[in-house]
């Protein structure tokens, strides 16, 4: 009997399917002939502990699907799989006003939570730019985070309990579910794991009343270093924003600004912009705001308030600013680093001549988004050169001059299979070790995403069912916001 | 694998797969939650990206011809997706042009054909039309009011209660009932029948002297709008009753002021016509407050409006889903607390009512506005 028409039979209330127009574009994902052999909608947490006992006991690998928003080929299995979309387990369990938490399943998508947070005066703490379409399940599993990190840290840190089901089906409640415990805290190992070690079911995050007020200070620079000073300075000064996203303007934008903008650039020498975001209480926000300005203002050119309150509200649509990007056929596809503090004045001096050698200077920009120690390098680039050889070969010289400064080529956007193994092992060090030994135990026959981040187990002793690898590097590197591997 | 293609006319196909390419480069999925097709099925296949992959797929012969007619027929063309996008790749200004391809193949189901024949044939794609409405009005006139066969098959009433709103404005209007505007043509795929018909209204309308057009229908406003300029000449200006009704000059009260009294919580629904492609979202808010109701707001209103489940010829080919949208709306609306659900196209009143089943009130804007 085919996989599809077993798992029918022992989930009458999911939906399955093996329909080619279905199953494609799960295939599809990434641009790689992911071997997807089914697709399942679960309709409870019994469904997914069935599925993946089935799928253990059979050989068969398990993908847990979220929004398929990743950037790193996350969802590309290295044998025969099936799908387990989990965007149909996505309710909203309870919200405790007095307690302040809120427990979601794992397929709700943070704008989801945080609308439903809106409406009784408290918010959700994770604001990635796609909160309308990833997932918690997906979020927690790639350790993401978002404009709000230097006040709640990743979606990770206000976890307060988590509950799993691992590949032989065993459904577990981890985390004491308030913070005051001295237990480990162990579900914490499923952040950042790549949905490798267990599937999220659902979490129990600690949430926050609305701050009432917000402001932002937007600040123009003549280059990324005093731009990277000023920062520094207001961290010294116990100024630091709250949110922010500062960088270099790439050459290409500029020139695609409209012209009074233009001139004003050309003008000013201005090579970089900064954004400083500030809530609380409006005594409190504002005395920090106008002690941040007297500081910004000494390094740079305060912008008008006007321009200076639209990132906040435009976040999320970053993209859309750069209407004359996709006019011009051009995406940003970014390296998401962490390098230490120190290290990136450096580094950014490094990349610049890597990149101007490589001819990329002009498409080009260096930023630093919710913490001085958050890198990201981001080139624009054309669809054929996205994916090509001349950027697999640049993003290793690249990855080169990370290490060398003692960062690391992955800080938010995970490993999947678009960083090979090699790479990882560079990156993480004896966490890998330790994460492999992991595996062995809560997934003894590889049965979760084979392949993703780790070795599959038929790679390294070549177990049965393996098949040959599908994916080896090529295929389809998503732009904006893509991180790229070395493969 | 040998998928089986539809070589003849697959070049009318190109424009999509290049907007599917871009959507590969992204991926984002900004345009999944509030895709009215992907509340209906809920694999990726039914939401904008996964579509974008189905055609992609096609593209590569990986899929057939059959395979792409599941993801277009699901469709609600409501335009959300492409409103989401900030690649400009959502597949709402490609779907037309895959049914079209699927209506040369032979591939568009009977029913959406039968009813984009009676369009054409009987003026309507409904089984009757109710054309006393018209009585008295004059022959010809410099304006000229389009009701839509939906709202003279479904609600005549409301086409003398708008004739009667626009006559105590002092506009008498010439009655354009004639033909079909043909969005259920479109919807069919049937280009060349559409292009013809879109002559015969502009005919009709410069017979009659019409040089300001008003209408009811949000789907007729957008078609002589946005589709038919495309595809014949149309030397008139179409203006919805809302837009008419909110332009009053500075000063002068809107109709209904009077009426006061209403008091109650209303939720507004904006059609995906004439919020999203039309950019008509403040006038039906203004008319509401002037007449006295809490104006209470949907979670995706405006411009990123959800579907009423209506849209794309949906109800004809899955009546009950399309339902299943309705009802959607209809819940947000009564957790909100709202005391009645109002929107302004008969479309959406339609299936509000019958997915309400009485738990909810459901009203026309312009009804509500008394004479
Ligand atoms: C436009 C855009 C903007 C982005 N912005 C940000 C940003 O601001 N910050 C940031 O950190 N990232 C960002 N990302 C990356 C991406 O959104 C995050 O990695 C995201 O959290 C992934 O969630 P998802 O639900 O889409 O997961 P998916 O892509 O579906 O899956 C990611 C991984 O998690 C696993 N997984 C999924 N669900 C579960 C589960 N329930 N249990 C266990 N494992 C699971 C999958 O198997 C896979 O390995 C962005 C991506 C895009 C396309
Ligand atoms: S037009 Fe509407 S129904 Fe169709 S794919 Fe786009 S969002 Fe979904
Ligand atoms: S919003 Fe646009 S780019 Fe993103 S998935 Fe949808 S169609 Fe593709």
């Amino acid at each position: 009997m085919a996989t599809a028409d077993e798992l029918r039979t022992l989930l009458p209330n999911a939906r399955v399917t093996d329909r080619p127009t279905d199953i494609e574009p799960y295939r599809d994902i990434d641009g790689g002939n992911v071997p997807v052999v089914c697709v399942v909608l679960p309709s409870s947490y019994e469904d997914v502990r069935k599925v993946l006992r089935h799928c253990d006991e059979r050989g068969l690998g398990v993908v847990p699907w979220g929004g398929g928003t990743n950037l790193c080929r996350a969802l590309s299995p290295s044998r025969a799989s099936v799908a387990l979309d989990m965007k149909s387990l996505g309710r909203i369990i309870g919200f405790d006003e007095v307690t302040g938490t809120v427990t979601v399943q794992a397929g709700a998508t943070p704008d989801d939570i945080d609308s439903y947070l809106a409406a009784r005066g408290f918010r959700f703490h994770f604001d990635p730019w796609s909160r309308f379409s990833c997932t918690i399940g997906g979020a927690l599993a790639m350790n993401a985070n978002g404009s709000l990190y230097p006040v709640h840290g990743g979606v990770g840190d206000e976890v307060l309990s988590l509950r799993v089901a691992l590949a032989d089906g065993t459904m577990m409640d981890l985390g004491p579910g308030t913070r005051a415990a001295s237990m480990p805290q162990l579900f914490r190992l499923f952040m950042g794991s790549e949905g490798t070690l267990g599937v999220i079911l659902e979490a129990t995050f600690a949430v926050y009343p609305v701050p009432p007020h917000h402001e932002t200070v937007g600040c123009a620079f003549t280059s990324f270093s005093s731009m990277f000073d000023a920062l520094l300075e207001l961290e010294r000064a116990g100024l630091s924003p709250d949110s922010f996203i500062g960088g270099t303007i790439p050459r290409v934008t500029a020139k695609l600004q409209p012209k009074a903008e233009r001139v004003l650039i050309r003008a000013l020498r201005i090579k970089a912009a900064l954004f400083a975001y500030y809530e609380g209480d409006i005594d409190g926000s504002t005395a920090r705001v106008a002690a941040s300005k007297e500081i910004l203002s000494r390094a740079g050119k305060l912008m008008p308030q006007k321009y200076s309150e639209e990132w906040w509200p435009n976040r999320h649509t970053y993209f859309e600013s750069n209407e004359g990007l996709v006019n011009e056929g051009l995406s940003p596809h970014v390296f998401d680093l962490a390098v230490p503090e120190r290290e990136v004045p450096g580094l950014v001096a490094r990349v610049e001549e890597l990149m101007e050698k490589a001819g990329f200077a002009d498409r080009l920009s260096h930023t630093l988004f919710t913490s001085t120690d958050a890198y990201t390098v981001s080139l624009f680039l054309t669809a054929e050169e996205l994916g090509s050889h001349r950027i697999s070969t640049l993003s290793r010289e690249l990855f080169e001059l990370v290490w060398q400064s003692g960062g690391t080529v992955s800080r938010t956007h995970g490993y999947g299979t678009l960083i090979d193994h090699q790479a990882v092992q560079r990156d993480m060090g004896d966490d890998l070790g330790m994460l492999g030994r992991l595996k062995k135990v809560l997934d003894p026959n590889g049965t979760l995403n084979p392949g993703v981040m780790l070795p599959d187990r038929t790679e390294v002793d070549g177990g049965q069912g393996a098949g040959p690898r599908t994916r080896t590097g090529g295929g389809r590197v998503r732009g904006p916001f893509a991180s790229t591997g070395g493969d | 694998m040998g998928a089986k293609r539809a070589r003849e006319h697959e070049h009318e196909l190109e424009e999509a797969l290049r907007q599917a390419e871009r959507c590969s480069t992204t991926e984002c999925s900004f345009c999944r939650d509030n895709c009215p097709s992907y509340r209906l099925n809920a694999f990726e296949s039914g939401n904008p990206r996964g579509k974008n992959r189905v055609l992609a797929a096609y593209s590569e012969g990986r899929l057939d011809i059959e395979d792409l007619l599941e993801i277009v027929l699901d469709c609600a063309v409501c335009g959300q997706c492409s409103e989401a996008c900030l690649a400009d790749a959502g597949i709402y200004g490609q779907i037309p042009k895959v049914r079209e391809f699927l209506q040369r193949e032979g591939l568009i189901p009977e029913e959406m054909n039968a009813s984009a024949r009676r369009a054409l044939d009987d003026g309507t794609p409904y089984p009757s039309k109710d054309r006393s409405w018209s009585e008295g009005l004059p022959e010809k006139a410099s304006v000229g009011y389009f009701p839509g066969c939906n709202v003279l098959a479904n609600n005549p009433k409301l086409a003398v209660h708008t004739v009667a709103l626009l006559e105590r404005e002092g506009v008498r209007p010439a009655a354009i009932d004639e033909h079909c505007c043909g969005s259920s043509v479109f919807n069919a795929g049937m280009a060349d029948d559409f292009r013809d018909n879109a002559g015969m209204i502009a005919a009709e309308i410069k017979k009659k002297g019409v040089k300001r057009l008003i209408t009811s229908c949000p789907g007729c406003t957008n078609v002589l709008v946005n589709l038919q300029p495309k595809v014949a000449k149309m030397p008139f200006k179409t203006v919805h009753i809302t837009e008419f009704l909110a332009s009053r000059k500075p000063g002068k009260a809107l109709p209904g002021d009077a009426g006061k009294a209403a008091g109650g919580r209303v939720a507004y629904h904006d059609p995906c016509n004439l919020g999203r492609k039309l950019g008509i979202t403040e006038e039906p808010r203004k008319i509401i407050e002037a007449l006295g109701f809490e104006l209470l707001e949907f979670r995706f209103n405006r411009a990123r409006s959800a579907c009423c489940g209506g849209g794309g010829g949906l109800g004809t080919v899955h009546p009950e889903s399309s339902l299943e949208l309705a009802r959607d709306r209809v819940d947000e609306a009564l957790a909100m607390g709202a005391d009645a659900l109002v929107s302004t196209c008969q479309t959406c009143t339609t299936r509000f009512a019958r997915a309400a089943k009485g738990d909810i009130e459901t009203l026309d804007l312009v009804e509500m506005i008394p004479i």
